[in-house]
């Protein structure tokens, strides 16, 4: 298995660098002995350190040690070890693909030998969603923030920016065709057709996944439309590299004519876990209406806040790896925010679990991409609540604090849960997904200010 | 009869009010909770009093009680003479409580509760906090009373699906059952997005029988449409279908079940209605009674595809008798060695032009050709989907004696189709992608055939 493949890669993609023969005289080098020091405690602190050494070397391009120190992190991971130890093995293989690649810029990201990317049925991404609270958090907090926002309203629109594939949405439908109004609630939900390549997979297209939709709505009796918005261009799988003129034309077509916004429905903007896809690196765009330099990620916001929604709901992974961070700094950052989720299955499921193995490995998928790539193949910008919520006034949004029922509602689900999951309410009024206190995914809604407060572009 | 005309109730929880005059009633009826009858007198406590635990107080002793009967009890150990004993007659009027809440809806008279125990419950669960506590699931509830009566069911309430998976959680299993195939409703497939190119319908006016639900088709519904177009008349329900049926036009209306091209004429054929017979594009939940000259329609319909695809070779249907399925299938293969049976490819999976050489049978691969356009079709049996094209059950393939057990690499048999054609292919996506899915659904099909995703 992965143990086997790992034994064997180190070697022969290392061969390809200077020295093959080092790798078998590690230990004799002088800094073998710090590192064989290390191998008799396996503890999280000393991979940690490890990694950033190996992240270090490959920032100065010390080739030597990074292959000592990928030798020894060999030794200490297992993909059925303890938590630290597997979370290490998914570093260790997405350094070594960093450390043997030629040339990074030229190869698209999906040809760099990535396994071919499991693809779930929409019934086990149900099941993949509620494994542990990481999406489902985001979920109840968004919804009831959104029934919260558009009550009395008769027609709701969603533009779902998501990489889950509209499992938010169940609930939110059968939470309208609860409400004994007459006559009942409308709701519509856009999504795009591009999706950020990453996984959970599905194997059929969202027009399917809406079709679903919407025959539960109609069993829910609920009226319901869903709307697919092509945002189509130069990108027509998902394998290829995603590239500035990509966003470009997405920002471009993200107006309110594609979008179909109608006066006589409540717009949300709903933005799970897709807000990390958009490059954070300022760039002065060719877009002429925005003045001064902003990010692609800045100017999406902008273009939300124009479209007049009466809530936008972001939900994301507080930890930041975005465009400042460096190579050592976000490998460390990344595995101390990724030793979450491993460890929150350690505590329920067995070490082979499947599910538990999938999951993981999808984790491992985005510890590739952040750990293997730069530019604009790093498509996994996290962004930490701080960052975020300064980036969202700055574009011109004032946050909605959560109501008590959300609140409550939250903790209630929390409750039903592992007892290692918490949920803390910060200063701002957003909600934060904790794992035995650690930060893991945060919650939050926004409204923009007056319109004409874009119409000008000046900021408050 | 509750009246709801109020002479003059004041606003502001007075001490006590009279609401309007209306006949008493003859006998003792219960009124609807929050309707109080009208010539009842409205009490308004404060929320110290009303969760007081002891609001009747013995006036000899002071001790405290919970309710006026235990009170009385006690009142009879002081042996009080006779004329203490009586209480202070004063006519007892029916009395029903405001909640102090000011936001509540029950603090106004008119919505005011009749029963005191009520309105402690009310005040307490609305406007109180969670004080209780279920050990199982560790549900909160502020009324004692109610935490018992929970806790009497808890851990019974499990939800089960149609398909008979059991959650233990209520947004689980609402997110399962929204996606969940056992939804009894009949899934219809929405139109992809389209690229150009007409119709497949066969004659010169294309039909708008395809269109109007959906503009210009994918390569992907250019397969389907003739299929549902043909079962049109089957009598399927129309409005869950958004590939629109129709027969086709009149210009071949044969009743023929043959479509095999042989030649360049452009027809198409009217397969005759088959009850119960569903385009195998739809999903399981429609009728699994499903005879393979479904298959062989789809098949042979895509061939009659003709020039409103340009880029297409030009098939036709033939007025022909009806062929059993396996000799259809095996003229399609045949016809189909050729860039035609690329184009058949081209309209299942991809999108792009296609090689127009003509046609040259290869007789010695109709066997891998049946079976790998089979395979391509993605049939595999006892595949409950989703996917266009690819779900069969066992008895169509049975039929076909393709001999194909279920879900066996569908793609490898893409792979050895592809080569059988000899590359003449010029849009070929790398087998990652689109033809991901088809291996993947596939084997995801064989576990979730009988798997029950365990829950936590």
């Amino acid at each position: 298995m992965k143990a086997d493949v790992r034994g064997k890669n180190p070697s022969p993609t290392i061969s390809s660098m200077q020295n093959p023969s080092l790798f078998t005289n590690s230990r004799s080098s002088i800094s073998g002995a710090v590192l064989t020091g290390c191998l008799s405690s396996l503890d999280g602190a000393c991979i940690e350190k490890l990694l950033l050494h190996c992240g270090s070397a490959l920032e100065s391009n010390d080739v030597t040690l990074a292959q000592q120190v990928m030798w020894v992190l060999n030794n200490v991971a297992s993909a059925v070890g303890d938590p630290n130890q597997r979370l290490a093995s998914y570093f260790l293989r997405a350094l070594v693909s960093r450390a043997s690649r030629v040339c990074p810029a030229t190869m698209s990201f999906k040809a760099a030998g990535i396994p071919h990317r499991r693809l779930m049925s929409v019934t086990e991404l149900a099941g993949y969603v509620d494994l542990i609270p990481w999406h489902r958090f985001g979920f109840c907090a968004s919804n009831n923030a959104i029934l919260d926002a558009v009550r009395g309203f008769r027609k709701i629109h969603i533009l779902d920016l998501s990489i889950t594939h509209c499992m938010q949405w169940p609930t939110l439908i059968d939470a309208l065709g609860k409400e004994p109004e007459c006559p009942p609630v409308e709701l519509r939900i856009s999504v795009l057709s591009w999706r950020p390549p990453t996984p959970p997979l599905l194997n059929i297209p969202i027009e399917k996944v809406g079709q679903r939709l919407v025959n539960f709505a109609r069993y829910r009796d609920v009226p319901f439309e869903f709307n697919v918005i092509k945002v189509g261009g130069p990108v027509e799988e998902e394998e290829t590299v995603v590239s500035s003129s990509f966003y470009d034309f997405l920002l471009s077509q993200l107006n309110a004519t594609i979008v179909k916004v109608n006066v006589d429905e409540a717009l949300v903007v709903n933005i799970q876990n897709w807000l990390r896809y958009l490059p954070d690196e300022e760039t002065s765009l060719s877009d002429s209406s925005c003045d001064g330099i902003m990010s692609y990620r800045d100017s999406f916001l902008e273009l939300v806040g124009r479209l007049s929604p009466c809530l936008v709901t972001v939900v994301d992974e507080d930890c930041d790896l975005g465009a400042q961070s460096g190579l050592a700094s976000r490998i460390v950052s990344c595995f101390n925010y990724m030793w979450i989720p491993f460890d929150a299955f350690e505590t329920f499921l067995p070490k082979d679990s499947p599910q538990r193995i999938e999951y993981e490995s999808d984790i491992g998928h985005k510890i590739e991409n952040i750990v293997g790539y730069e530019g604009a193949q790093r498509i996994e910008r996290l962004e930490s609540e701080g960052r975020l919520c300064r980036r969202m006034a700055a574009a011109g949004f004032m946050s909605v604090p959560f109501g008590e029922e959300t609140v409550k509602e939250v903790k209630a689900l929390l409750d039903e849960h592992a007892s290692g999951w918490g949920m803390k309410k910060d200063e701002e009024g957003m909600l934060v997904l904790t794992w035995k206190g650690h930060n893991a995914v945060y919650a939050g809604a926004w409204v923009p200010y007056a319109p004409a407060f874009h119409q000008n572009n000046l900021l408050v | 009869m509750v009246e709801m005309e109020i002479s003059s109730p004041t606003r502001n929880g007075a001490k006590s009010e009279q609401l309007a005059e209306a006949a008493p009633p003859v006998k003792r009826r219960r009124n609807l909770p929050g309707m109080p009858d009208p010539d009842s007198e409205v009490i308004a406590l404060s929320p110290k009093t009303l969760l007081a635990t002891n609001r009747f107080v013995c006036e000899i002793c002071s001790k405290g009680f919970q309710r006026d009967q235990n009170l009385q009890l006690h009142r009879r150990g002081h042996n009080l003479p006779w004329k203490l004993r009586q209480r202070t007659s004063k006519e007892v009027r029916k009395r029903v409580y405001v909640c102090p809440e000011a936001t509540c809806v029950h603090h106004e008279p008119t919505r005011a509760l009749g029963d005191l125990t009520g309105i402690k419950k009310h005040f307490c669960r609305k406007h109180g906090e969670k004080k209780y506590k279920c050990e199982r699931c560790s549900k909160k509830y502020a009324v004692q009373s109610d935490c018992k009566a929970h806790m009497k069911t808890c851990g019974s309430r499990e939800y089960r699906c149609d398909c008979g998976t059991l959650f233990s959680r209520r947004d689980s299993f609402i997110t399962h059952r929204a996606f969940c195939d056992a939804l009894a409703l009949e899934i219809s497939r929405p139109q992809p997005d389209i690229k150009g190119g007409g119709d497949v319908e066969p004659s010169p006016p294309p039909p708008a029988a395809s269109s109007p639900p959906q503009p210009p088709l994918t390569p992907s519904t250019l397969v389907l449409s003739p299929v549902l177009s043909i079962q049109s008349s089957a009598g399927l329900p129309e409005n869950h279908q958004t590939i629109h049926l129709q027969p086709p036009p009149s210009t071949a209306p044969t009743t023929t079940a043959a479509a095999v091209p042989s030649s360049s004429s452009a027809s198409s054929s009217h397969i005759p209605p088959n009850g119960g017979v569903m385009p195998i594009m739809l999903n399981a939940s429609t009728p699994p009674a499903f005879s393979s000259p479904a298959i062989s329609l789809s098949l042979s319909s895509l061939f009659q595809s003709p020039s409103q695809n340009p880029p297409r070779s030009h098939y036709a249907a033939a007025h022909q008798p009806a062929l059993s399925a396996t000799a259809l299938l095996q003229k399609a293969a045949q016809m189909g060695s050729t860039s035609s049976k690329s184009s058949l490819l081209h309209g299942l999976w991809l999108s792009g032009p296609t090689p127009s050489d003509s046609p040259t049978p290869d007789n010695d691969c109709i066997k891998l050709e049946s079976s790998s356009l089979a395979s391509g079709l993605g049939l595999s049996p006892g595949a409950s989907g989703f996917t266009e094209l690819m779900i069969s059950p066992p008895t169509t393939l049975d039929f076909l004696g393709l001999g194909m057990p279920a879900g066996e690499a569908p793609s490898d048999g893409f792979s050895a189709f592809f080569s059988s054609i000899g590359g003449r292919l010029h849009h070929m996506p790398p087998p990652a992608a689109p033809f991901a899915p088809v291996r993947a659904a596939g084997d995801t099909w064989d576990e979730a055939q009988d798997r029950k995703p365990s829950m936590l």
